[in-house]
C-alpha cells in the first residue's frame, strides 16, 4: 500500500489528473468508527495537537482537511502531555481557540524524555502510574466539551533503546482506547513504517524515496504526505469528509524544496 | 562570587542589548475567585529565539544541550534539555496572553522574563537560570 502511495506521490509531477488521488488505506481501528455530528451551523473543527513529528504531517493533513471545504483544521504544538496546571492552561487555551469536534493527538520522543524525567524527579514512582496520573487526566481535559480523540501511536524511531521505551508508551495509548469510548487509536507505523524503521521506500521506478529524516525521528516531506494520507482517511471517515483528489499535489506546490529533497532534521 | 556577580552584570548588559523588549506588560492572574498571582515582567529580558536564550545560559556556565534548536508553532518556540541533571523546558512566547495564562497558574521553579520561560524542578536552579538570563522566578 505504501508503494502505491509513493507511486501516486512520484507520478504527481506529470500532471496526470489522477496522479495524486488519495491512497485508500485500511482503517486500523478495531472498533466501529463513531461518526461525529458537529453543530449543523458550523464546519467541523479538527485540532491536530502533538509533537514535532505530528506537526510535520499536520501541514499536509490540515491542508487536505481544509481543501475539502467541509471542515477546518489547526495545529497546536504539544510535544508532551500536560503534567501541571501551567501545561493544562496551554492545552485549555488551544481547546478554547479551536472548539474541536475531533482532536488528533500524537506524542512520542518528548514524552519519552518527560516520562524519564518524571521518574528521575519522583513525580512518577511506579511504572504503572503513567496512565492514571498522566494519560487519563489529559483525556478528561480534552474531551470535557464532547470532542472525540484520534490518538496516533508514534512512528517508530531509529534508536533501538528509545524505540523500545516508546513502544511501551504506545501500549498504554492502545489500552487507553480500549477503556475510553471517546478515544480511537491508530498507529502511524501503519503508513510510514509497517515493517519497522526505514529511511527510504522504493519509488515507482524502484528508486529509493526518502520518507524519514537522517535524525532517525522525523518525516521527510514524502513521509509527511504518507502519514497525512493515512490520517486523512481516518478523519474523513469520522467526519464524513470527501477529500479533494489533488490535495497532495496542491500541497507540494506550495512548499519550499528541502536540500536533497529532505533536510536531515526537523524544519521548524 | 565575583565571577557570579560579573556574570549577572554581563547578563544584565546582554539584556539591555537584547532589544525587542517592548515592555512585555504584566503577567496577571485572569482567573476569578481565586488568589491572584501578579508577576511583573517589565524590565525583564526578552529573546528572539531559544538559541539566544540558551547562549546566555551557556555564558553563565549553565550547560543545556538542546534536544532541538526549538519546535515552533504560531504561539511559541519550545525546546528542552537537562540542566543539573533534571529536565528543563525552554519557551520563547509569541503570544503575551498565553505567557500570562501560564504564569497565572503560579507554577513552581519557573524562571521567566518578558517573553520567555524556563521550567525547572528545583527553585535554586530556577534562580540561577533567571540570574543568567536577566529574569526572575515564580518563587521570588
Amino acid at each position: 500500500m505504501l508503494l502505491v502511495g509513493l507511486t501516486a506521490v512520484a507520478c504527481g509531477d506529470d500532471g496526470a489528473p489522477d496522479a495524486d488521488a488519495p491512497v485508500t488505506t485500511p482503517s486500523t481501528t478495531t472498533v466501529p468508527v463513531t461518526t461525529i455530528s458537529p453543530d449543523a451551523d458550523e464546519l467541523p473543527s479538527v485540532l491536530i495537537a502533538g509533537d514535532s513529528v505530528l506537526q510535520e504531517a499536520a501541514g499536509p493533513l490540515a491542508f487536505a482537511i481544509d481543501a475539502t471545504g467541509q471542515a477546518h483544521a489547526e495545529f497546536a504544538l504539544g510535544p508532551d502531555l500536560p503534567r501541571d496546571e501551567a501545561d493544562r492552561a496551554l492545552w485549555q487555551s488551544a481547546l478554547e481557540r479551536t472548539d474541536p469536534d475531533l482532536i488528533v493527538v500524537s506524542v512520542g520522543h518528548w514524552e519519552y524524555l518527560s516520562v524519564l524525567g518524571d521518574f528521575a524527579e519522583g513525580e512518577l514512582l511506579e511504572p504503572g502510574s503513567y496512565p492514571d496520573e498522566v494519560i487519563d487526566p489529559f483525556v478528561d481535559l480534552v474531551t470535557a466539551t464532547g470532542a472525540r480523540v484520534l490518538w496516533v501511536g508514534p512512528a517508530v524511531i531509529a534508536d533501538p533503546d528509545e524505540a523500545e521505551f516508546v513502544d511501551g508508551l504506545e501500549e498504554d495509548f492502545r489500552a487507553l482506547a480500549e477503556r475510553r469510548s471517546e478515544v480511537d487509536f491508530v498507529d502511524a507505523d501503519t503508513w510510514v513504517a509497517p515493517d519497522g524503521f526505514q529511511e527510504t521506500w522504493p519509488g515507482p521506478g524502484g528508486e529509493p524515496v526518502l520518507v524519514r529524516r537522517a535524525d532517525g525521528i522525523h518525516l521527510c516531506p514524502e513521509g509527511q504526505v504518507l502519514l497525512a494520507e493515512g490520517l486523512l482517511g481516518e478523519v474523513s471517515e469520522r467526519l464524513g469528509l470527501t477529500p479533494a483528489a489533488a490535495w497532495a499535489e496542491d500541497w507540494r506546490a506550495g512548499q519550499e524544496p528541502e536540500p536533497g529533497g529532505c533536510a536531515p532534521g526537523y524544519q521548524g | 562570587m565575583k565571577a557570579t556577580l560579573a556574570t549577572v552584570v554581563i547578563a544584565l548588559l546582554t539584556l539591555a542589548g537584547c532589544g525587542g523588549d517592548d515592555g512585555g506588560g504584566e503577567a496577571t492572574d485572569t482567573t476569578s475567585g481565586s488568589e491572584t498571582t501578579e508577576a511583573t515582567t517589565e524590565d525583564l529580558s526578552s529573546y528572539e529565539t531559544i538559541t539566544e536564550l540558551n547562549d546566555d545560559l551557556g555564558a553563565a556556565g549553565i550547560e543545556c544541550t538542546l534536544e532541538y534548536e526549538g519546535l515552533v508553532d504560531e504561539v511559541r518556540e519550545i525546546s528542552q534539555c537537562p540542566i543539573d541533571g533534571a529536565p528543563a523546558i525552554l519557551t520563547v512566547w509569541y503570544d503575551d496572553g498565553l505567557l500570562t495564562e501560564f504564569l497565572a497558574t503560579d507554577p513552581e521553579a519557573v524562571a521567566y522574563g518578558a517573553n520567555w520561560t524556563v521550567e525547572l524542578s528545583d527553585p535554586a536552579t530556577a534562580t540561577s537560570v533567571a540570574d543568567a538570563a536577566g529574569g526572575t522566578t515564580t518563587d521570588a
